[in-house]
């Protein structure tokens, strides 16, 4: 019996003994760590998009973008001021929420993210650049529009396309070109747009600015998204005022709605011009509604379709994924671009430095149709960025203005719905 | 003095309309100049969809009549209706309108399957947790559709689609004129086969009393299927009907469940022939709406209607007192 409980209390003794000794253990003096640290062998960065949920598609468009520009960086060598570092990202998903886009931002930089990249929706890059400015890690938008994400005087924050004003500034500055280069009056304009953040402000952002392009605003017409079946109301206001262009800021199902009820309702402007639409310039719009998509205008980011470099990296993206790289996945890639070309300059993975690389960026080796190399002013936005004039020619999406960007010549007024 | 009452605070309230409308005048008949057309083309858009918004009604008050059920789920029943007509047409090439009797046969079964296996065995449960069970169907369906069909809107382009005429300025819709039709139609079919036959007779019975009605030989879980699955047959029939005009998204739904509560109240809890009423009413104050109310506030006009009758009319516009 005695000899049971002595053994009872070794084995109990070996089983605690070891817990007991573990915080010895884990004090133990680390091997000293060299005088000079040696240059890291990988810099990680983060990427926050929606993965799942409803924009799963948009989500994995913007990671396979992203994942194409790591390889050919890491191809060409890594990041050579670090003694050829390799570029890892690291993807997390948003879900689409701005709650989980938050939590997901501080576990990248908990693991050790120098740079964040995100987030596709406004919404959810208003929060995590909020948490990317409080940890002092530099966030490179990748796809988000709203202007308020830089209106905060963020020192981490940068946006490489146009955001709200300068899609409005784009559409006035596109109509205007429009009635020169067609030589046929362009005045009187009706704006129509979704009443969320983003379709309110284009269209706000555009009625104050028209009248500089000689253009009248007649009337703003909000719809709401929420259980839009039916927009024959407002478009019949629209052919009541009678406008020379129909301005839509909206997305993609109520883009749909309007082509196909205004053809309906055979509403006679002289076009339909979108201002950062969400379908207007899309291949999906197209497949849905075949050609009454011919002939509308939108004025949107798009990489400039004439430059090679653009050709290329779209060869490369359909060889890899077999399937067609929209602009949103080429703003992805260039926003790794822009994020490897500050690291090289900064010499380091320290976030400040990167952020401070980021803030003198002059980057020319973009293919985007701004008015010079990418750089950022003091709010983080591209100075130079600019949206450009796209029409939908026999099923296909062509920039038409400025003339300098022209694939073909705009069609301008349109011919009659019976004709499209 | 009630009587008083009664008489000169509406008629106060129509001289302080007129004498604005003197002091307007001229501005009015310069906004009626221009917006003759749209207040005309606002009444038969609201009259057509006011059709579709019956027949989605119809098929929820039958249920509530019958199974005592908020079928929270009727507006997901409804896109699945689309669904299953938009899934017809891109794999076989069949027209929507052809569609029409497999997709209320599909949601026949579908609801019939729904009352059998989730309804019927919380019967008896505390109406909240009816309530809970059918938003969790409808969050099922929808995200059901979501993963078979993904987010993306999709529309029909059928031979119907965008075809109209114009009577004067203002243009009818014929895709929307048939579903009105149709929605009508389909409503006052299911309104006569209530009233005629024994089946219908036997329903409504088991909805005026369930204990009466099984003890009459009538069998009353029978009824509750076929009720449920006739209920989910309208909103089948309103959705496929939709689809050669309407964009086809997988939460569709979720505005037709509160518009359809402003029918129901406003019909009167369980009347058939007040939906049918509720819902063309309905339409026309949500398309007025627009033209007064814009954006977001369109629908403003609708939850207005909605209160109103709750305060002063609970029992609704044919409801019994």
């Amino acid at each position: 019996m005695k000899t049971n409980k002595i053994w009872g209390l070794v084995v109990i003794a070996c089983m605690v003994l070891p817990l007991l000794a573990l915080p010895f253990m884990a004090g133990c003096p680390a091997p000293a760590p060299p005088e000079e640290e040696a240059p890291p062998l990988v810099v990680k960065f983060g990427a926050i998009h929606p993965l799942t949920g409803g924009l799963a598609q948009d989500g994995a468009f913007l990671k396979n973008g992203i994942d194409l520009a790591v390889e050919n960086i890491n191809a060409a060598g890594g990041i050579k001021s670090l003694g050829g570092a390799e570029l890892i990202v690291s993807h997390a998903d948003s879900q689409g929420k701005t709650e989980i886009g938050q939590s997901e931002a501080e576990r990248l930089i908990q693991e050790g993210c120098v740079a964040l990249l995100g987030c596709y929706q406004s919404a959810v890059t208003f929060n995590t650049t909020m948490i990317s400015e409080r940890e002092e890690v530099p966030f490179v938008i990748t796809v988000a529009v709203a202007n308020n994400i830089t209106e905060r005087g963020f020192k981490y924050t940068f946006r490489i396309q146009p955001n709200q004003t300068v899609m409005a500034l784009g559409a006035a500055e596109g109509l205007k070109a429009l009635r020169e280069a067609s030589g046929q009056p362009l005045k009187t304009v009706v704006a129509m747009h979704e009443d969320s953040l983003f379709g309110t402000g284009c269209a706000e952002h555009f009625a104050a600015l028209a009248p500089d392009y000689g253009i009248e605003v007649l009337e703003v017409i909000p719809y709401s998204l929420k259980g839009l079946t039916d927009v024959t109301v407002e478009l019949s206001r629209v052919k009541a005022l009678n406008p020379d262009v129909l301005v839509v800021s909206g997305y993609l199902g109520d883009g749909i709605l309007i082509t196909r009820t205004a053809a309906e309702l055979d509403l006679h402007v002289k076009a339909i011009f979108g201002i950062a639409n969400g379908a207007f310039s899309t291949p999906q719009f197209i497949d849905e509604v075949g050609n009454l998509a011919n002939y509308i205008f939108d004025a949107n980011y798009h990489y400039n379709a004439l430059d090679s470099r653009a050709q290329a990296v779209l060869a490369r993206y359909k060889s890899k994924y077999a399937e067609d790289m929209p602009t949103h996945a080429i703003l992805a890639y260039s926003a790794v671009y822009v994020l490897a070309d500050a690291i090289e300059r900064a010499k380091s993975d320290d976030p400040k430095a990167i952020r401070d690389a980021l803030a003198t960026t002059d980057y020319k080796d973009h293919f985007w149709p701004y008015l010079g190399p990418i750089r950022f002013d003091e709010t983080g936005e591209c100075s130079t960025a600019r949206s450009i004039v796209m029409q939908i020619q026999n099923g296909e999406i062509l920039q038409v203005l400025p003339k300098e960007y022209a694939q073909a010549e705009p069609i301008y007024p349109v011919p009659p719905w019976e004709e499209r | 003095m009630a009587l008083n009452k009664k008489i000169v605070l509406p008629s106060l309230i129509a001289v302080a309309i007129l004498a604005l409308a003197l002091i307007y005048h001229q501005s009015l008949a310069d906004w009626w100049q221009v917006n003759a057309v749209v207040v005309f083309q606002a009444l038969v858009s609201g009259l057509f969809m006011g059709g579709i918004y019956s027949l989605v009604a119809i098929g929820f008050t039958l249920i509530l009549g019958v199974l005592g059920i908020i079928n929270f789920a009727q507006g997901a029943l409804m896109v699945v209706g689309m669904y299953v007509t938009l899934w017809l047409f891109t794999t076989y090439g069949i027209d929507p309108y052809l569609s029409l009797p497999i997709s209320v046969l599909v949601l026949f079964l579908v609801g019939a399957l729904i009352q059998r296996f989730t309804i019927r065995p919380i019967m008896d449960a505390p109406t909240h947790n009816q309530l809970l069970l059918t938003l969790g169907i409808t969050l099922f369906i929808v995200n059901l559709i979501l993963v078979l069909f993904k987010a993306d809107p999709r529309i029909i382009q059928s031979d119907i689609s965008g075809t109209r005429m114009f009577i004067g300025e203002v243009m009818i819709s014929f895709p929307r004129l048939v579903a009105f039709a149709g929605g009508i139609t389909i409503a006052t079919a299911l309104f006569l086969f209530m009233g005629k036959t024994d089946l219908g007779k036997a329903i409504r019975a088991s909805a005026e009393e369930r204990e009466g009605s099984a003890l009459v030989g009538i069998n009353v879980k029978r009824i509750h299927l076929i009720a449920f699955g006739l209920g989910a047959a309208c909103a089948g029939a309103a959705g496929t009907l939709m689809t050669p005009f309407s964009t086809l998204t997988p939460t569709a739904g979720d505005t037709f469940i509160m518009i359809m509560f402003a029918v129901v109240v406003l019909g009167g809890m369980g009347n058939m022939l007040g939906s049918l009423l509720g819902g063309i009413i309905i339409g026309l104050v949500e398309s007025l709406g627009a033209v007064f109310l814009p954006g977001s506030s369109r629908l403003l006009g609708v939850f207005v209607v909605f209160i109103l009758v709750l305060l002063f009319r609970p029992t609704g516009l044919l409801g019994k007192k």
